[in-house]
């Protein structure tokens, strides 16, 4: 069976510095993958270009056999929660669902707000839906997040360290979110730092390195790996 | 010293009138300046090409850069020339439009780029057009931003309207000075002219203040 998303040495590179080098890359419908590795590797570019949010500067991405050239050609189909959130402050909780629902898929009001209350439902903000995303907690704010891509019915879900800016008690409440979902057959990509997260979470594991993936394979094979640069980053993570 | 303003009582219905000239010359100048600045702000916070970029910029340019009592005369006394005669208000409506729209242009483009960039992301992610991402994402945020300072020069704009009173409008400085020519009592003429025009301002200023508390309920 064909990748549902396949990218074919890529490069990419922000004012002269490689950041990204000849990346080849298979993900397999369903599939889990986290991609993990020290700052400044390149984990955040390479998922950015999955969905065409950055232009690479040679090779292609294909998702599903489309070429991905800008955000504009997977539209709704990839579904992207960020470290900053990057809520509509200007919405209330459920109109964070409710608008782009009638904006993007042209859903009736009333469809759309159905919708939106069954994801809030899901993600445990059902209470908060007239609150407007400033006076969220983090946690909430991320769930809140999570369930507006979910409103889009995306084949594929991009996590940019969502549990970043947020202290431990909360990223666990996010981390619960994730699981739940990657539980499904949704196809998704975690970049993270928190191993804890990445073990319960990915079928597949990524180390990138420089702009290069150095290691492909079962989180307990990279726990177990003999390769030292992954040990040191290994024992620094888990200082 | 004696105030006495009972001398003004006469002139209640003229200086009602030239208030009502005053609050239509500075709410029309306003709302046209608006929909200038809305214009140029939105078309100079994104790449233009040069044939649409140089004009902008010279408007811009030439109308902050010459004091409004020049580009009132100008207009008024200037046009004509080109065969272009205008009544009046209509001279002093374009010339405070035009010069504040000039200032305020700078006001929406700067709001508009100071909008998150992950605004864009996350909208573009989720399927939005570039169209839909200014119109339903960007420019209400970047409402919120400029609201305090456009209605800063709403306010400035209600008070340079007297100057159009060298056009001849009989708008509330002009006939104050009428009313001075008449009475020789400057003082009291002149703290009434000064205390219509701090009622105007200050029911805006409050007015900001009601949509900026009350009227946007979400914070940034």
């Amino acid at each position: 069976m064909d990748p549902l998303i396949r990218v074919e040495n890529i490069s990419k590179s922000f004012g002269g510095t490689p950041v990204l080098k000849e990346i080849r890359l298979d993900i397999r419908r369903g599939e889990k993958l986290a991609v993990i590795g020290p700052s400044g590797s390149g984990k955040s570019t390479l998922i950015r270009c999955l969905n065409g949010l950055e232009n690479v500067d040679s090779g292609t991405v294909t998702i599903d056999g489309i070429l991905v050239e800008s955000t504009r050609s997977v539209a709704g189909r990839v579904g992207m929660v960020f470290q900053q959130f990057n809520l509509f402050p200007h919405y209330s909780v459920l109109n964070n669902i409710v608008r782009p629902l009638m904006t993007v898929k042209k859903v009736g009001r009333d469809d759309a707000a159905a919708m939106a209350r069954s994801l809030l439902e899901k993600v445990r903000l059902a209470e908060q839906k007239d609150q407007y995303p400033g006076t969220l907690s983090g946690g909430q704010q991320q769930r809140l997040a999570i369930a507006r891509s979910l409103s889009m019915a995306p084949d594929i879900m991009l996590f940019d360290e969502p549990t970043s800016s947020l202290d431990p008690e909360l990223a666990f409440e996010v981390f619960e979110t994730i699981q739940h979902l990657a539980s499904s057959r949704m196809t998704m990509v975690l970049v993270s730092h928190q191993m804890n997260m990445v073990k319960g979470f990915a079928t597949r594991v990524l180390f990138l390195e420089k702009g290069i993936i150095s290691f492909d394979g079962s989180f307990d094979a990279l726990i177990g790996s003999s390769d030292d640069r992954i040990q040191r980053f290994l024992r620094k993570i888990y200082q | 010293m004696n105030l006495d303003f009972s001398f003004l009582v006469p002139y209640i219905p003229q200086l009602v009138s030239a208030s009502k000239v005053t609050l239509f010359i500075g709410v029309a100048s306003f709302v046209l300046a608006l929909a200038v600045s809305i214009v140029t702000g939105v078309l100079r916070s994104g790449s233009l090409p040069w044939s649409v970029s140089v004009p902008l910029g010279i408007y811009i340019e030439v109308f902050r850069g010459t004091p409004l009592l020049i580009q009132l005369f100008f207009i008024y006394y200037g046009l004509p020339t080109f065969g272009i005669v205008l009544a009046p208000v209509t001279a002093a409506v374009l010339g405070l439009s035009l010069n504040s729209g000039a200032y305020m242009s700078e006001v929406v483009r700067a709001s508009i780029l100071a909008v998150d960039r992950g605004q864009y992301e996350a909208a573009y992610c989720l399927g939005y057009g570039r169209v839909q991402v200014f119109v339903h994402i960007v420019l209400p945020q970047a409402f919120r931003i400029a609201l305090p300072t456009l209605m800063n020069y709403f306010s400035t704009m209600i008070k340079e309207t007297s100057l159009v009173s060298v056009l001849s409008i009989a708008e509330i400085t002009r006939i104050g000075n009428h009313i001075y020519a008449r009475t020789l009592s400057p003082f009291e003429i002149y703290i009434t002219i000064g205390a219509i025009y701090f009622a105007m301002t200050y029911t805006l200023a409050l007015v900001t203040r009601w949509i900026e508390k009350k009227g946007i309920k979400w914070t940034p």
